[in-house]
Parts: structure tokens; sequence; C-alpha cells
């Protein structure tokens, strides 16, 4: 599939759910339980505060920003452990979020064509700074754990 | 060739880039291809290109007819040059025969015997010679070797004169002393001896001279003769040499003519394999000429091929009227006399919707674009240039924008429209808007995963509704269309089943933009606020609730006269104003679509065609407040909400044969439901009772409703204010 674009295209919800369906595919595929998306909302400087590992991607073209993936590192090491995966170290953390990104930028290349430029997958600790106005928070369970997909571009120009 | 050099010139240029450059282009090359076809049909106008060859050919011809002349007169005048040369020498041996008659006659006086043969000999002999003499010297006609006459040409050389001179100065003697001979005189014996004498002196003299002659005059012919060989070998060497000039220059002319013709050919098929448009000739006869773009069957279809009935490729896909207009119009076109430029208007094909199945069997709607050009050969037209373009994403484009356009259009006016409102109220309207939108987030955020998502969308709705209720007091279409969206949104979730998370990411999309137009027309707002006029509240609410009144009215086709008594609201704190506003405005908005009939209904009933919905608050002696919204309309009835509860599937027959009518009137409080099946942003949500029972809830209220089938409903509300 392959969004058509447009010149007076505003951010739809098919757009957002391209992120959020690739990382409830990315649980499905590595996790015999899948994680539990809940409703989106606005986001707030809180919940910069919650992630303590980030993968991320930045995005340009008819909208700028970045779209990233902030989990706590229990979670994490949860997940790694769920896999079969005995090392924990800080870098390993570190890959299992660039997996995520990896996810969502290729997903989204595949989406999203021309419209956007998708940078390469980065990652780090904590979260990133914000970089524009509008940011969408999808909150995902998994088991007890809570994630955060964040959505946050702003239409060039705007 | 001076076309198709500027049609490189085109190339170079990058006239090719546009679509319009490609069609002329086309055309273009078209036109150069029927030029050639034209040229050799009319070859026998000469046109320019050929005028070379034929002149060359004419030539060659001429060369060849003139070395044929030549021929001729050649011939002719070695024919006349034999004559005198045979001549010549017929007057040698004339010379010796004169003599020897002379001596035969003077022999015979000698022997006395006659002598009459040898003077006719002797006759004859000098007769011819003298003839033949004077057609050497002036020309004429004379006896040839069998007796007929023959033309003698005079000798014209100074040599061959100076010799006939001479011959004449040695014949005139002679001829004299021969004549009394000749003519039989009585004293001719005495003169023959005399003329005996001077032949006898003579005779070698003039057999020299006639000799003398005859080899002037054979060398005279031997002379022409070579002359005339050499004008016959340089004539025939010309002839030769035009030959060759015309096959190496010609044949090289063809060859190059060829290649032009060649590659201006292999560009048509270049630009028709490559252009987007399907590009072909249209025949008089209306069918599709042989060389079609390869875009042309993937844009019409696998019948648009060389060959086809153009108009028959259209037949499924255009109505037969407009198919039929087309066709005259493509014949029209053919006239001769018709100006393409004045008709492009009444092209029906300029613009046509088709819908065609995609490669999965889906139907697509397609727009194409179809132009017919005149093409002119001699000043008539032979075919005509037919363009068709898919025009498809042209015209959505220029669809969204003009819908932008309106759309944009229509927000500056909502936007100019709330910025005459009461800025005060504005300003409130803006915060309290923003609040409730926080809000809505917060719960989104604070959801928990346990708790189903049709309690969530129930109390979004609740809250966007009142913001909407809130809106259309104002009069703020704005906000009061956006908060329509927002719920048109939460009913298409609402109906949707096993909702999950992800589908609820359209909410935050809509909260956002709706805080970002607050955002904005509060900026707007500030900057205005201090040079309005400030109302009272209750002055505002008065003037809301009037154009909230008559815009509903106006949206539902009925007539409502509306008063509002609403002085004590100043009394009550700015929260309770807001609440009973707001409960007034669901109440007012129930009674307009709910309550009061059509017109035509009401004059049915035999009531006044004008409905009245009446509002009051009201201040009681024992401190309470009284909020009264009545309107004279149909009222509530118990087995039309029966009807309603039991077609919702909530109740069974059993529990609602329980219920006595107060009982079922109640139920018009419960969330989602509404009598009207189609909704809009007046009623239909089963939202507006819902909100107004949480509302009173807010109050601490007590609610009464009285009704009257056909007659009237009031709906009662009774509170108090904190001291």
């Amino acid at each position: 599939m392959n969004a058509q674009a447009h010149p007076y295209a505003s951010l739809k919800p098919d757009d957002l759910n391209v992120f959020v369906e690739a990382i409830a595919h990315y649980f499905h595929q590595i996790s015999a339980e899948d994680a539990q998306v809940r409703p989106a909302y606005l986001t707030d400087e809180d919940d910069r505060r919650r992630g303590d590992y980030t993968g991320l991607i930045r995005i340009s073209g008819q909208f700028q920003g970045q779209v990233y993936f902030s989990a706590p590192s229990a979670m994490l090491r949860h997940l790694l452990l769920s896999q079969g995966e005995s090392q924990h170290s800080e870098d390993t953390l570190l890959d299992l979020v660039g997996e995520v990104a990896n996810t969502l930028s290729g997903n989204a290349r595949r989406y999203f064509g021309d419209r956007f430029v998708i940078s390469v997958p980065q990652t780090q600790r904590g979260a990133p700074a914000a970089t524009g106005e509008h940011a969408f928070a999808i909150p995902l369970n998994w088991k007890k754990y809570n994630a955060l997909l964040i959505v946050e571009v702003d239409r060039c120009g705007a | 060739m001076q076309s198709s050099a500027s049609c490189l010139a085109c190339m170079g240029k990058g006239v090719l880039t546009s679509r319009m450059g490609a069609r002329r282009f086309f055309l273009h090359q078209f036109q150069i291809n029927q030029e050639n076809t034209v040229s050799l049909s009319l070859a026998k106008w000469i046109p320019g290109k050929y005028r070379q060859i034929v002149y060359a050919v004419a030539a060659f011809l001429l060369f060849d007819l003139g070395v044929l002349v030549l021929n001729f007169y050649t011939s002719y005048q070695i024919s006349e040059d034999a004559v005198s040369i045979n001549l010549a020498g017929r007057q040698r041996m004339l010379s010796q025969r004169m003599t020897k008659s002379l001596l035969a006659m003077q022999s015979d006086a000698l022997a006395g015997e006659p002598q009459d043969a040898a003077l006719e000999e002797l006759r004859t002999t000098v007769a011819l010679f003298d003839t033949s003499f004077r057609g050497f010297e002036s020309g004429g006609e004379v006896k040839g070797g069998d007796g007929t006459p023959v033309p003698l040409v005079a000798v014209a050389s100074p040599a061959g004169r100076a010799i006939l001179a001479k011959a004449r100065a040695v014949w005139d003697p002679y001829l004299a002393a021969l004549q009394p001979v000749l003519r039989g005189d009585a004293s001719w014996e005495t003169r023959l001896p005399a003329a005996v004498a001077y032949g006898r002196a003579n005779n070698v003299k003039l057999l020299g001279l006639m000799n003398d002659l005859t080899s002037h005059l054979e060398r005279e012919a031997s002379a022409k003769a070579s002359r005339l060989r050499l004008i016959q070998t340089a004539g025939i060497a010309l002839a030769l040499l035009n030959f060759a000039f015309i096959l190496v220059h010609f044949l090289r002319q063809l060859r190059e003519s060829d290649q032009v013709i060649e590659a201006a050919q292999q560009e048509t098929q270049e630009i028709l394999a490559t252009v987007k448009e399907g590009l072909f000739l249209l025949g008089p006869d209306l069918r599709i000429g042989t060389q079609v773009s390869a875009s042309l069957p993937g844009i019409l279809g696998e019948r648009a091929r060389p060959g086809t009935d153009f108009f028959e490729v259209l037949d499924e896909r255009v109505p037969a009227t407009a198919l039929q207009a087309a066709r005259d119009y493509a014949r029209l076109l053919f006239g001769d006399r018709v100006k393409e430029s004045l008709m492009g208007d009444l092209n029906p094909l300029s613009l046509m919707e088709m819908t065609q199945t995609n490669d999965r069997g889906e139907p697509q709607t397609h727009f194409l674009s179809i132009h017919f050009n005149q093409v002119r050969v001699g000043g008539r037209v032979s075919h005509l240039l037919v363009t068709v373009q898919d025009v498809s994403e042209q015209v959505r484009l220029e669809r969204a924008l003009a819908a932008a356009d309106a759309r944009t259009r229509s927000e500056t006016e909502a936007l100019l429209k709330v910025l005459t409102t009461d800025s005060a109220s504005l300003l409130g309207f803006l915060d309290q808007a923003r609040q409730t939108l926080l809000r809505i987030n917060t719960t989104l955020k604070n959801h928990n995963s346990d708790e189903r998502y049709d309690g969530l969308i129930n109390g979004i709705f609740r809250q966007i509704h009142t913001l909407k209720g809130d809106a259309a007091m104002l009069g703020l279409d704005l906000f009061e269309a956006q908060a329509h969206e927002f719920e048109r949104l939460l009913i298409a979730l609402r109906e949707q089943p096993d909702l999950r998370g992800n589908d609820l990411v359209a909410i935050p999309l809509k909260l956002d933009a709706f805080l970002d137009r607050l955002a904005t027309v509060r900026d707007i707002a500030e900057r205005l606020t201090s040079s309005r006029v400030q109302h009272t509240p209750a002055v505002l609410a008065g003037k809301r609730f009037a154009q909230l009144g008559k815009r509903i009215a106006a949206d539902h086709g009925k007539a409502v006269e509306l008063a509002v008594e609403l002085d004590k609201l100043n009394a009550l704190d700015p929260c309770a104003q807001t609440t009973v506003s707001e409960i007034a405005v669901q109440l007012l908005r129930n009674a307009v679509v709910h309550g009061i009939e059509t017109p035509q209904q009401r004059t049915q009933l035999n009531k006044p065609a004008q409905g009245n919905v009446h509002i009051r608050l009201h201040a009681h002696d024992n401190g309470e407040f009284e909020l009264c919204v009545r309107d004279d309309g149909s009222g509530l009835s118990p087995a039309r909400i029966r009807e309603t509860l039991l077609a919702s599937g909530r109740y069974t027959v059993e529990q609602l044969d329980q219920w006595d009518h107060k009982q079922l009137i109640m139920r018009i409080f419960e969330p989602g439901f509404s009598t009207v099946t189609t909704g809009d942003r007046d009623a239909g949500h089963g939202v507006g009772l819902d909100v107004v029972k949480q509302k009173i809830a807010r109050l601490g209220a007590r609610l009464s409703i009285a009704t009257r089938p056909e007659r009237f409903t009031e709906f009662s509300i009774r509170f108090t204010v904190p001291a």
C-alpha cells in the first residue's frame, strides 16, 4: 500500500497507524504476547521522562519531526529474556530499541514513499528533546509494562 | 527538407518538453510526410525540388535531338556535295566530249559524210556543260546523270569561285566560237575550223580547270564532313555528360531525400512511442489512421486500434447524445471553410468523465480530454489530428483546489463572524473550550486499559456536545462546525464493533486541530478585546438564544417565536450561569427540533403556523431558581418513546410493559436515546438530554416535566445557589 501524495494533505489517522501497526507487528513477531495499543493522546513533557531507552527516526519532507519508541529498561530486559537473550548490557538494550526504530523506518518508507524523507534509525538513553508543537503519544502495554510511541511532526513551514 | 530542418531546430530548443509541443511536432512531421506524398502525385506540375531533374532530362533530350538534327543536316550536306562533285566530274567528261564531237564533225566534213549525228551530240553536250557551269556559278536545277533535274548549289568558296572565273574566261570564247555551228548558220562549215582550232587549243586547259573544280569540291566536302563529325561527337559527349550528371547528382539527392524522410518517420515513431497522450489521425470516414501513439490503447482501451471507427471505440463510455454530438462535431471540422479556432468551445469531448475497470477489476473514474485539430493539405482538410489526454489528476487537483478554496473562504467568513462576537464571551468560550479539550486529553491519557472504550467515547461525546452547544449559543459557527465534525468521528467510533486502541488515534488529531484553532482565534480576539462594549450575562444570553433559535428553526424548516427572560442570570455566579445556559441551549435545541411541528403540520392541527418557545429563569421567594423551557409543540409521546426503546434493543417488551408513562418519558435522558433516525448538528445523536441530566446533577437541581400530546412540553429545573 502506498499513500497518495497530495499537496493539501495533513497528518491522517492512517498515517499514525502506520507507526502503531509497525510496532504492534514487531511485538507480535518477537513475543508470544501481543502488545496492547491504548488510546492515543496529545503528549506532554511528563511523557518524555518515562522511557529509559529510545529508538527514533527523524523525518523531513512534507512534514518534519521525529517518531520514536521509548521503553523502560525492565520491559526491554523482559523482551530480551523472552527471546532467549541472556545479555542485558546497555548496548543490547539500545540495539533492541534500534530494531524497533528500524521497523518504524521500513514501514514508513513503504507507506509514505516520497512524502517523507526518513533518516537512518538512531538510539539513545532517555527521550529526545521536543522538536515541534504537535506531538501524539500512543501508549503500548506489554505484559505489565508501558512503552510509548511518540509521533512528533509539524507541517513544513507551519 | 526545410521543414525537417526546422523540426530538428524545434527539438533542439526543447519544444518537446511540453505536451502541446509534442502535438505540434507530430502535426508538423505529418505535414512533411504529406508534402512528400503530395509532391510525388503532383510531379507533372514540376514542384521546386523536381525542377532540376526535369531540366536535366530536358537538356539530355535536347542534346540528343541536336545530334539527330545534325545527322540529318550532315547527310543532306553530303548528298548535296556528292551531286556537286558528280556534276563537276561530268563537266570534265563533257569538255572532252565537246572536243570529240567537233573533231568528228570536222572529219565527217572532210569525208563528205553527213554531220547531223555529231552536231546533235555537240548541241546536247554544250547545253549540258553550259547549264551545269551556270549552276556552279549561281545555283539552280541541272539535269542529273539519269536525266532528272537535280538541285545544284552555287560554289561559294573563293577558291572555287576563282576556278570558275578562269574556266569562264576559257568557256565564253569557246561557246562564242561554237554558236554559229550549233545554230547551223549558212556559214557554219566555214566557222567550224575556228571552233575546232579553239577547242584543240583549250581542251586540256578546260579539262584541267574542271578537274580542279572537282578536286576543290571534294576537299570542301571532306572538310565539311570532318567538321560535322566533330560537332556530332561533341553533342554526343555533352549528352553523355548530362546523363552522368543526372545519375550522380540526382541519385545522391534522392538518397538524401530518402534519409530525411526516413529520419522524419523515425522521429514520428519515437514521438508516438514516447508521448503520454493518445495521438492519431482521423480520416474523413472517422476511422483511426495507420499510426497511433503507443499510449492510446492504455487510455481508450484495446479497441482503439488503427482502422477502427473512433466513435465506436467511445460508444460504451460516452452517452449516446454526447457521442452523436461529437460525431457531428468531427464531421463539421472536415469542412474546408470551417475555422478550427472558432469551433473549440463546441467540442463535446473536451472534458469527459468515464469509468474503467483497473487490473484488479475495480471501477475507476477517469477524466479524458479529447481535442481535434484540422490537418490541411493544399488548403483542404485531409485529416483531423486527435489528441486524447488523461487529465484525471489535473481535474482532481482542480477540484481539490476549489474545495480548499471554498473551505478557506467559509472558514474565513466563520472566523470573521467569530471576531464580531462579544469579546468577553468569546474569550470565555475559548478558555472553557480549551479546558474541555485538555480534560478530554487527560481522560484519554489516564484511561484504564481494563475499561471499555464505549464508555470513554460517550464521555468525550458529552463534553464535545456541550462544547458545540456553547458555540451555537454564542453563534460561533466555526467552532460549532468543528465540534460537529468531532461528534461525527465519535459516532462512527461508537458504532464500530470491537473497538481497539489504535482505532482511537483520530481523537488526538481532532483535539490537536481544535486546540490549534482555539489558540489562533484567541490570539486575534485578545488584540481586539479593548475596543469591545461589555454586556451583562443576561443580555448576552438573550441575544445568543435568539440567534440560535432562529438558526435551528431555519435549518429544520420550522417557524418559531422565541421569548427569553433570563434577567435573573446576572444573580448567579459565573459557573452557575454557564451551567444554566448550557441546559437551556440543549432544551431549546430539543424544543425546536423535536417539539415544534412544521408550519404545515401545525396548520393541519389547527394551531398557529408559528410555534412558541419560552425560556424563563425565575427567582422564587424561598431563594430557589427555576429554569423553565416550554414549547407549544407536539408534546412527548410515551408510545413513540417505547417504540424507540424497543427498536434500540436495550429493553425487552416485558421490561417496557412494566413501566408507566412517567418512567417511559424519563428514558429520554438516557445516553444514545433519539427519536430521529438521521443525525445532524442539532439532533439525532442521543446525547443532548444526557448532557442536561449531567448538568442538572452538577447544579444539584430537581427536574420536572409537564407535557400534553399536541399541546405542549415544559421542562422545569429548580435549584438553589450557595449564599
